[in-house]
């Protein structure tokens, strides 16, 4: 699963969503795109989920491009323990994901395919998303 | 191509306000050029919606602004990644005698041998080119046939595109436009264990270890 490498620090605080992906917005490198919805974390978990489902369902054919990075830890009690005695511990990470954001990418396959795949990748993620050619999404041009 | 005409009026709200245009079924912009005073315009969202998506950025229209006419470039299109409409377009005015740069789509034709033969993925790096011509003679697009892409590994540079004449290419001639790359190979996914125990290293702790040696 994707995590960081190096972090500057171990935990961080939550934040907040506010607004809309002002980049990355656009299908940059495939022909076809998963483009986020609504705001919210995508963990690890799920981006190695979806993968695995575009890559079966390619069958060895086409090409992958993951767009977001789980860099935020995502902390967790223990159950059962009281409040206090500092932060819980780094339990997985998650990629903070605003609405507009693409976060998949295929290319090298037929339309059937692609739509075929990125269906399957949508059921892993947590939050709504649409799937969008390179040139519905195209801002610029 | 044919003479496209965009209506237009002055627009006095300006900042946040625009929203309340926008709703009102109107598209706000602006239009600024050289020896060009800048003005902020309004258009029919719905008209300028049927006209804009259409256009590259290197087609020529004319605004029309309260009788005025300007020949002018839309420079830059701000849409709504959601929705899918836009939301802001910037035009520019030029004189028809001043050369001009300009972003120029390029449109790839023909079919790849090495998709064919060897299943090559094309990965289209370089959409637009800047070049710099007179207002009249900038093309549309620049077309690049890629049946020339045989073997896996092989691109197509900014120095393989033919331009008209007159035009001056601005980019770097040696920056890849499309190349013919392997198709994904899945690599073995690591063990799930192995991987939740692994920590990051942290940045600061690595500095301090450092400095203590």
């Amino acid at each position: 699963m994707l995590m960081p490498k190096r972090v500057k620090w171990r935990k961080q605080m939550r934040g907040r969503m506010k607004g809309k992906a002002l980049r990355g917005a656009e299908v940059s490198f495939g022909d076809w795109g998963l483009q986020a919805l609504e705001p919210g974390w995508v963990t690890a978990r799920q981006i190695e989920a979806a993968r695995r489902a575009i890559v079966r369902e390619m069958k060895r054919r086409g090409k992958v491009w993951i767009r977001i990075f789980p860099a935020k830890p995502y902390t967790h009690r223990p159950p059962e323990t009281r409040m206090g005695k500092g932060k819980g511990p780094v339990e997985y990470y998650v990629a903070v994901v605003k609405p507009g954001r693409m976060m998949i990418e295929v290319g090298g396959l037929s339309l059937d395919e692609a739509m075929k795949a990125l269906k399957m990748a949508q059921y892993k993620f947590s939050i709504r998303t649409k799937i969008v050619t390179r040139h519905d999404a195209v801002a610029g041009e | 191509m044919e003479k496209i005409i965009i209506k237009a009026t002055k627009r006095s709200v300006i900042g946040k306000q625009v929203s309340v245009l926008r709703r009102a079924g109107q598209l706000p912009g602006v239009i600024y050029g050289h020896n060009v005073e800048p003005v902020a315009i309004q258009m029919d969202a719905h008209e300028a919606g049927l006209l804009i998506p259409r256009l590259t950025s290197s087609s020529i229209v004319t605004v029309d602004l309260e009788g005025k006419k300007i020949a002018a470039l839309v420079r830059e299109k701000q849409k709504n990644y959601i929705k899918g409409n836009l939301i802001h377009v910037d035009f520019q005015a030029v004189s028809l005698t001043e050369k001009i740069r300009a972003w120029v789509q390029v449109h790839l034709h023909g079919v790849a041998p090495a998709v064919l033969d060897f299943s090559a993925v094309l990965v289209h790096n370089m959409e637009r080119v800047e070049i710099e011509a007179l207002p009249g003679d900038l093309p549309e697009r620049v077309d690049l046939d890629i049946s020339h892409l045989a073997h896996i590994g092989d691109s197509l540079h900014v120095r393989d595109l033919v331009l008209p004449e007159n035009v001056t290419m601005l980019s770097d001639l040696n920056e890849g436009i499309v190349i013919a790359t392997s198709t994904f190979a899945e690599e073995a996914a690591p063990e799930v264990a192995a991987v939740e125990s692994l920590e990051p290293a942290l940045v600061e702790k690595k500095k301090k270890e450092e400095s203590e040696e």
